[in-house]
């Protein structure tokens, strides 16, 4: 055991601290804690308590960028939006629209690819690093990047997803950026694409935690593959499950980039989604009174569906038990 | 041990309270100045540095680059740094940052967004200078100049104009046996069908272009708002004429449907005909340098001239009047700018100045055949409305996105549209007024 202790470990042990001239750490005093955590608080305060702060004050006023004056008007941008009369607040619930179906249709796939994916990477076979690598590598690309990529893969007449479609018989005539439902099977398939990575390596992570020994105590009790799956694995994974379908949910929600870039908001403004008129509203139309009401909805609506996954996980803990 | 009785609840409420001051601080507009103030001759003070916006990401930018290259030699004492961002990005950044004094003393805008930074203070009203500079519009393309007013006040010197035109691979036309440039739409039947013959499937794409919309209306006796910018025209029968043309070549097979990218096709044989701007010119100059390929205006499609026309102008921001020397030097560099623009020809504009064409240079250049004053009476100019962009996008333009690609039909899509134009537009001129 000696040897294996570093010198500074070492060290320490031989000379009790140092009370007189050293204060202790106080481990148990709250303080402590708080003192640690302070640094990143500041950081916590400046870039994301202040913005909804300040997004939450700027959606009570008439406030458009530039132009005098700032009147206050309560709730009056809430109401426009929420009464969905005026073009404005018309468009919006179209782009939550598109927000709703796009997730809709990403976020099981990029909750279960992952979770399989990562089952299969957690076996041992040859070339296991090396596909694991290959099924992260998409990831690593910027938005820009997939975006113009796909614009071109996916162009109806000179791209190469046409033709490969041709070239094995299928319909190569698909215009998968400039149509409906094409174009939402188009945003969502680039979409698992490019991030199935990311949760297939929280997945894994997962994976390796779980003890061998439960596998090995299911196999002993005659539970089959996917018996061991749903009692040892699902169990095992339940916190990080959690954490992956909350963080992917919101993901999904705040899209933007694609279709900005590969369906450039396409046919009509059909593709365009919450973030996306967000943007157009406050940003291109300096309206930044009713584009924080905006914002204000569209953060509320993720907090409570975050709150309601984390009540179906509690519930479906609970029956467990 | 003596702990002072802070309890966490105080601490974190502490923490709370500064981060709520926090949210009352943010940045207030200025009060927009009357006028930029001439001040006679070439700046001769201090050593003085511009910043300089354009939006000239593409072929166009070593143009400019060469131009500023030329002033900044030609005047040691002023500096002007470039800076060239996408345009949809230059227009989001450049009101809050000359609200901060951080934006470009000198930019480049086009003309459709004058009214917009205009109404929002940005920019500053030229009419003094103008005069000053003895800059009365004589020397440019009289549409540009006159277009290039907003409210009774000058707010940018034109550089240049680009309008619609037509493009065609040589070759191709030659050996359907029809004639380069299609001048009506008796023609552009004709030539189509030729090219059909000849094995050219889809001869000419239409893309949602909404310049090509915006050249067809006027062709067919419509415009988009009234003479006082009050009144949206957008479902006229000229406009639904305009853009039932365009959806009728999908439908007669002359354009594929669902094209978005026009010129990929021309340059690689699958189309002959492209309808674009000018920025047609330096592309095709430099990604197909053995494609043969000729320029002409736009064809009168419709029973009267129309093509839509746009200009970039130099314009003066709020924030270059703040320093003496800035705002003298920013003069120096527009009026330099606007009688030196040569270099400018390479990005496939047509400068804005007689002089400048008169020139070998211009002459010489693939434009040329877009300068004449034929084409230059059809121009059709974005009337100057604050938020043009904002409505256009919410309303005519997604209209030509739907019809052309979405299967919408025209009426429907542009009575949509004149519906959400007229709101937005009166929604804008009362939040101007109040």
């Amino acid at each position: 055991m000696t040897q294996l202790m570093t010198g500074h470990e070492a060290r320490r042990l031989d000379d009790p601290p140092d009370v007189t001239t050293r204060r202790p750490l106080r481990r148990n005093s709250p303080w402590t804690a708080l003192a640690f955590l302070l640094p990143f608080f500041a950081l916590f305060v400046v870039f994301v308590i202040v913005p909804v702060g300040s997004a939450v004050w700027a959606s009570l006023h008439r406030w458009s960028l530039g132009l005098p004056g700032r009147p206050w008007v309560g709730g009056d941008n809430y109401a426009e939006l929420f009464a969905g009369t005026s073009v404005t607040s018309v468009e919006f619930w179209k782009g939550m629209q598109a927000t709703g179906i796009f997730s809709a249709g990403s976020a099981p796939l990029l909750i279960v690819i992952p979770l399989a994916l990562a089952l299969l990477l957690h076996q041992k076979f040859p070339g296991r690093t090396f596909f694991r690598a290959v099924y992260f590598a998409p990831y690593v690309f910027g938005v820009a990047v997939v975006g113009l990529l796909w614009h071109y893969l996916l162009d109806r007449q000179l791209g190469p997803v046409n033709q490969l479609l041709r070239a094995v018989g299928l319909p190569g005539d698909i215009a998968w950026t400039t149509t409906l439902p094409a174009g939402w099977v188009a945003l969502i398939g680039v979409t698992v694409w490019w991030t199935v990575g990311f949760n297939a390596v929280i997945y894994l992570a997962a994976l390796q935690d779980i003890p061998k020994d439960l596998y090995e105590a299911a196999t002993i009790d005659g539970a089959g593959a996917w018996r061991r799956f749903l009692a040892v694995t699902l169990p095992g994974i339940r916190r990080v499950l959690q954490f992956v379908v909350t963080i992917t949910i919101i993901a999904c929600a705040n899209m933007y980039g694609q279709s900005a870039l590969i369906t450039q908001e396409q046919p009509g403004t059909d593709t365009r989604t919450a973030i996306g008129f967000i943007a157009q509203t406050g940003i291109e139309g300096f309206d930044i009174g009713t584009s924080s009401a905006m914002s204000m909805i569209l953060a509320v609506s993720l907090v409570v569906v975050s709150a309601l996954v984390l009540l179906a996980f509690r519930k479906v803990g609970d029956l467990e038990q | 041990m003596t702990t002072r009785p802070l309890s966490r609840r105080a601490f974190l409420g502490a923490l709370g309270l500064t981060a709520l001051a926090g949210c009352s601080a943010s940045v207030d507009a200025g009060g927009a100045r009357d006028q930029a103030v001439f001040r006679p001759g070439e700046y001769r003070g201090p050593q003085v540095r511009l910043e300089f916006w354009n939006p000239f990401t593409g072929g166009d930018g070593p143009a400019m680059g060469e131009i500023v290259d030329r002033f900044n030699v030609a005047h040691p004492r002023i500096r002007v740094v470039m800076t060239s961002l996408p345009a949809d990005s230059l227009y989001t950044k450049v009101v809050p940052a000359v609200g901060a004094g951080e934006g470009p003393d000198v930019a480049i805008m086009h003309l459709d967004q004058l009214a917009t930074f205009a109404a929002r203070g940005t920019l500053v009203p030229l009419d003094e200078l103008a005069d000053g500079l003895e800059l009365d519009g004589d020397d440019f393309v009289p549409a540009v100049w006159r277009n290039g007013v907003y409210d009774g006040r000058r707010l940018g010197i034109p550089l240049d104009v680009l309008t619609m035109g037509q493009y065609w691979n040589v070759p191709v036309l030659a050996d359907a046996g029809v004639p380069g440039a299609i001048a009506n739409g008796a023609e552009f039947g004709t030539t189509m069908a030729a090219l059909q013959d000849a094995g050219i499937e889809h001869p000419f794409w239409v893309t949602p272009s909404w310049q090509m919309f915006a050249s067809l209306l006027p062709q067919f006796g419509g415009r988009l708002f009234d003479e006082t910018g009050t009144r949206a025209e957008i479902a006229s029968p000229a406009a639904v004429a305009a853009l039932e043309w365009m959806v009728e070549q999908i439908s007669s097979g002359v354009s594929p449907a669902g094209a978005t990218d026009p010129r990929p096709p021309l340059k690689n044989g699958s189309a002959a005909v492209l309808a674009d701007l000018p920025a047609t010119i330096p592309d095709l100059t430099l990604t197909a340098p053995d494609l043969e390929w000729g320029v002409a205006p736009f064809p009168r499609i419709g029973p009267e001239p129309g093509v839509f026309a746009n200009s970039h102008h130099l314009v003066l921001t709020d924030q270059s009047q703040a320093d003496e020397d800035v705002a003298h030097a920013a003069q120096t560099f527009v009026d330099w700018v606007s009688r030196h623009s040569e270099p400018w020809i390479a990005s496939g504009n047509t400068p804005a100045r007689a002089t400048v064409r008169a020139g070998e240079a211009f002459r010489s250049s693939p434009q040329a055949a877009l300068a004449t004053e034929e084409n230059f009476a059809a121009t059709v100019f974005l009337p100057q409305i604050p938020q043009s962009r904002v409505i256009a996008a919410n309303s005519w333009q997604r209209a030509v996105g739907e019809a052309v690609l979405g299967g919408v039909d025209p009426t429907e899509a542009l009575e949509f549209a004149q519906a959400t134009a007229q709101e937005e537009l009166d929604e804008t001129n009362e939040l101007l007024k109040s």
